[in-house]
């Protein structure tokens, strides 16, 4: 009994993680097509800026989490106006801004490297203590993390039914063109779609830290990992990717239970295969109606 | 005179200077970096041919370049094979696991084949710098099946030793020179031969091509399946000339290395690869005394290129001719 | 007679290497109810895709309410009053009828208004008002046309573009599409309207065009085509 309530803790606290991920990097596949390599070096930016403000600064943990934030939509938002407004409309865009924002993560991760060294730090953001739940002690920060992961998870959903900007994203992402007459100026969207997604990476940034510590290339494990969710969920569901993120951490805490930590990313791969087998546009996707 | 006629003029140039190369500058350092660039330049001919000609998003090619280096060091080293046997062997494992891969992946959509090609070798990275069990257990040492973090060593070399002497590395410069000469001749034939035309008519005219029976699946496999072969070759040949081989090769800063060197050649064209290559790998050399920044400088010099010149030097350089020429005549 | 609210003046235009407009001139004025017609494929849907901007023209002019609007993209060509209801709805598929609707008054930002256009819409197309929150994914063809109809007259436009509303509807709906464009007709409404039946279109219009390989093969008014049969012999192959 002891054993599933800290798996289940465990795998929560990493769907939460994966969620706060993957639903920025779904939500910039969904409106620009899009899959955004540089998604784990912003996470590494974000964790990292809340570690400046916080130990170099002297500034309380509010303002941490802020620069996470500004750090990683300014970031999201510099790829918008460096790379993909210029490469929009060229031809192969999906390839070709895959291996630019590739190569603008190896750069940015390079710069973190530089700016502070390679030792792993602690995340000053990490709370102490554990709690009783069930007999079992749970880390404060665990359930800091699932908080916080289901607080964003909500704000997403808000922001895109309730708002008029929501709505104009998820009308880009379903039909341009239409949202285009309707009178959605979608550049705009676009910057916008990956400033959010920046920010959202910013946050998970300090939530990985904060349960592995700091390191400059801490951010690519996640992504994957996030992706990976993604591409379970449908590549560009956003509300799939929440649902997916939650099942995928659950599996992953027990895998890494039953099998050894090594293989957790092991076991999300094989999952993900036999997914794509069953159902070749993941768990919620649809298929294009192929018009010739 | 005809393309294949050029490129067979072109071929011969470049081997010739490339074989004058270890007798003019007969450094051991200059030598065995040019070996390297070999190696590098073989498996960006393949790459090229899978991403660029095939059009198959994949980034499993380091994955598959780790097969042919590990299983030519772990068939000398656990069942003694000489490496002339092994290399071979090495790479035709690759091509196994290159058709599993892709029959796995390849009816997938672009960027969830590039997606699982990625996840599929930062799993076999972590797998084997992971691996801490010990199986070779000896009063001194430890080693793990697949070498752990630390790699394989003393699987045997090429045994060029006892006929050259001291000479041994310019036999090995050489075989690499042989091999890539082989490479760049398979991936000519098939970017020029009738495969090269069904890609090309898939890529412009998805329905048509179908149409008349070209299934994109199965040209994609065989194309994959038949790159892997020299890729797993060249990291056989890799494990062979350095004597170890370790999870240093499935790093991003390899893979970033590798991307670079085809957006800089240009993606897709016939001569791109060899041209990226030696410019990246030479680059790089240059730019030794700020090594800090390599990272730095080659995710910006990927960035640019693809921004501003996504044809590459060689793409580019063609286009600009065609419209010289086209103006002039 | 003022000046036309909409100018079309000699537009070449077309997608690469093929210009499937060639110079193209046409008028529309304030209230007027303006058909165009013509064999399929000549142009249609590429004249009014240039007009609201999804289309850049090659040469030639746009002018709309007395402004040069060429070269202008879609977004803003909204925001001028210029509302085009496209071929096929491209409905937004995964959102709900009322939310369909709701984006059509995106740039409305006063709600007194948009309640009320809503209400005038409900009241015109009553069947949107049962289905307000069923995916439009889940509609029938009828029910979607309506959709794509109802999205477009809740922008309030100055201007609005209908691309065959007709297309590929049992003939009961088409009747209930017709009787919708008459309201909006005797509404005051300018309307300009793509319809491969021409016979239909005939009967609503002040103004009817004739499109044939890209350009104006003919114009006049309803009853002048209606009067003349040898017009719709030879282009429309009677």
């Amino acid at each position: 009994m002891e054993v599933i309530v800290q798996v289940i803790a465990s795998g929560l606290t990493l769907g939460a993680m994966y969620a706060v991920a993957a639903v920025g990097l779904a939500l910039v596949y969904g409106a620009l097509g899009m899959l955004n390599i540089a998604h784990g070096a912003i996470l590494t930016f974000g964790g990292y800026a809340a570690f400046y403000v916080i130990t170099s600064l002297g500034l309380p943990m509010v303002a941490g989490v802020a620069a996470a934030v500004a750090a990683g939509a300014l970031l999201g938002l510099a790829i918008y106006v460096v790379l993909v407004h210029g490469m929009l409309s060229a031809p192969a865009f999906e390839t070709n801004i895959f291996i630019a924002t590739f190569g603008i993560g190896m750069a940015l991760e390079n710069v973190v490297l530089k700016l502070f060294g390679a030792y792993p730090a602690a995340q000053p953001l990490a709370l102490d203590g554990a709690v009783a739940v069930f007999d079992v002690f749970i880390p404060v920060r665990n359930i800091a993390i699932l908080v916080a992961g289901v607080l964003l998870m909500v704000a997403t959903a808000w922001l895109l039914t309730r708002t008029q900007t929501g709505n104009a994203i998820r009308a880009t992402a379903q039909n341009r063109a239409a949202a285009e007459l309707m009178g959605v100026r979608v550049r705009w969207i676009y910057a916008q779609v990956l400033a959010i997604s920046g920010a959202l990476a910013g946050v998970s940034g300090i939530m990985v830290s904060s349960l592995t510590n700091l390191s400059p290339t801490m951010g690519g494990d996640p992504m994957l990992k996030a992706f990976i969710v993604c591409v379970v969920a449908g590549l560009g569901n956003v509300y799939g990717a929440m649902i997916a993120a939650i099942a995928l951490g659950l599996v992953e805490a027990t895998a890494q239970y039953l099998l050894g930590v090594r293989f957790g990313l092991a076991t999300l791969l094989v999952l993900v295969i036999l997914t794509l087998i069953w159902r070749p546009h993941g768990l919620f996707g649809r298929t294009q109606v192929q018009r010739l | 005179m005809t393309a294949p006629g050029k490129d067979l003029v072109i071929g011969v140039v470049l081997v010739a200077i490339a074989a004058t190369v270890p007798f003019l500058f007969p450094v051991r350092y200059v030598i065995t970096q040019m070996t390297l660039l070999f190696i590098y330049a073989i498996v960006v001919t393949q790459w090229n041919l899978v991403l660029g000609v095939a059009g198959i998003f994949s980034l499993a090619q380091m994955a598959l370049f780790a097969c042919g280096a590990y299983a030519t060091a772990m068939l000398g080293l656990y069942l003694d094979w000489s490496l002339w046997a092994a290399m071979p062997a090495g790479a035709m494992i690759a091509v196994v696991v290159g058709l599993l891969i892709g029959l796995a992946c390849l009816r997938l959509k672009g960027p969830y084949v590039a997606l699982l090609t990625l996840a599929i070798a930062q799993v076999a990275y972590l797998v084997i710098i992971t691996d801490t069990d010990c199986f070779i257990r000896t009063e001194t040492r430890c080693e793990p099946f697949t070498g752990g973090a630390s790699g394989l060593r003393r699987f045997g070399d090429l045994g060029l030793r006892e006929w050259l002497g001291r000479d041994w590395i310019i036999g090995n410069y050489f075989v690499g020179l042989g091999l890539l000469v082989a490479a760049m001749a398979f991936s000519v034939a098939v970017a020029r031969g009738p495969l090269g035309l069904a890609f090309r008519a898939l890529r412009d005219n998805l329905g048509y091509a179908r149409s008349r029976g070209i299934s994109q699946f199965k040209y994609q496999l065989v194309v994959f399946a038949l790159s892997a072969f020299f890729t797993g070759l060249a990291g056989a040949f890799y494990a062979a000339h350095f004597k170890s081989v370790g999870p240093t090769i499935f790093s991003f800063s390899l893979l970033l290395l590798l991307l670079a060197m085809i957006v800089v050649g240009g993606l897709g064209t016939i001569w791109g690869p060899i041209v990226g290559a030696t410019l990246v790998m030479f680059a790089d050399e240059g730019l030794r005394e700020v090594q800090d920044f390599r990272t730095l400088g080659l995710g910006l010099t990927l960035a640019l290129f693809v921004l501003l010149l996504p044809d590459g030097l060689t793409g580019t350089a063609s286009r600009l001719l065609a419209r010289w020429r086209g103006s002039g005549s | 007679m003022s000046d036309p609210l909409l100018s079309v003046c000699q537009v070449f235009a077309g997608y690469t290497g093929r210009d499937v407009l060639r110079d193209l001139s046409l008028d529309v004025h304030k209230g007027a109810f303006v058909s165009v017609i013509g064999p399929n494929g000549h142009g249609k849907s590429t004249l009014l895709k240039c007009i609201s901007g999804l289309l850049r023209t090659g040469s030639g002019s746009i002018r709309f309410s007395g402004d040069d609007v060429t070269g202008l993209a879609a977004p803003a060509m909204a925001a001028l009053g210029l509302v085009h209801v496209p071929q096929g709805d491209m409905l937004f598929a995964d959102m709900t009828v009322q939310e369909n609707l709701m984006m059509g008054a995106y740039l409305t930002s006063d709600r007194a208004v948009v309640r009320r256009r809503l209400d005038e819409v409900h009241a015109i197309l009553p069947r949107l008002a049962d289905r307000r929150q069923q995916l439009a994914r889940t509609l029938s063809g009828g029910e979607r046309r309506m959709v794509a109809i109802g999205r477009g007259l809740m922008a309030g436009g100055r201007l609005t573009m209908f691309d065959e509303p007709s297309l590929g509807l049992a003939p009961v709906i088409i009747d209930q599409i017709y009787d919708v464009m008459t309201r909006l007709r005797e509404s005051g409404r300018t309307i300009v309207l793509v319809e491969e039946n021409a016979m239909r279109a005939a009967r609503q219009s002040d103004r009817m065009y004739l499109l044939d390989n890209g350009s104006m093969a003919w114009q006049g008014n309803g009853e002048e085509f209606l009067a003349r049969p040898e017009v719709i012999r030879s282009y429309l192959g009677g």
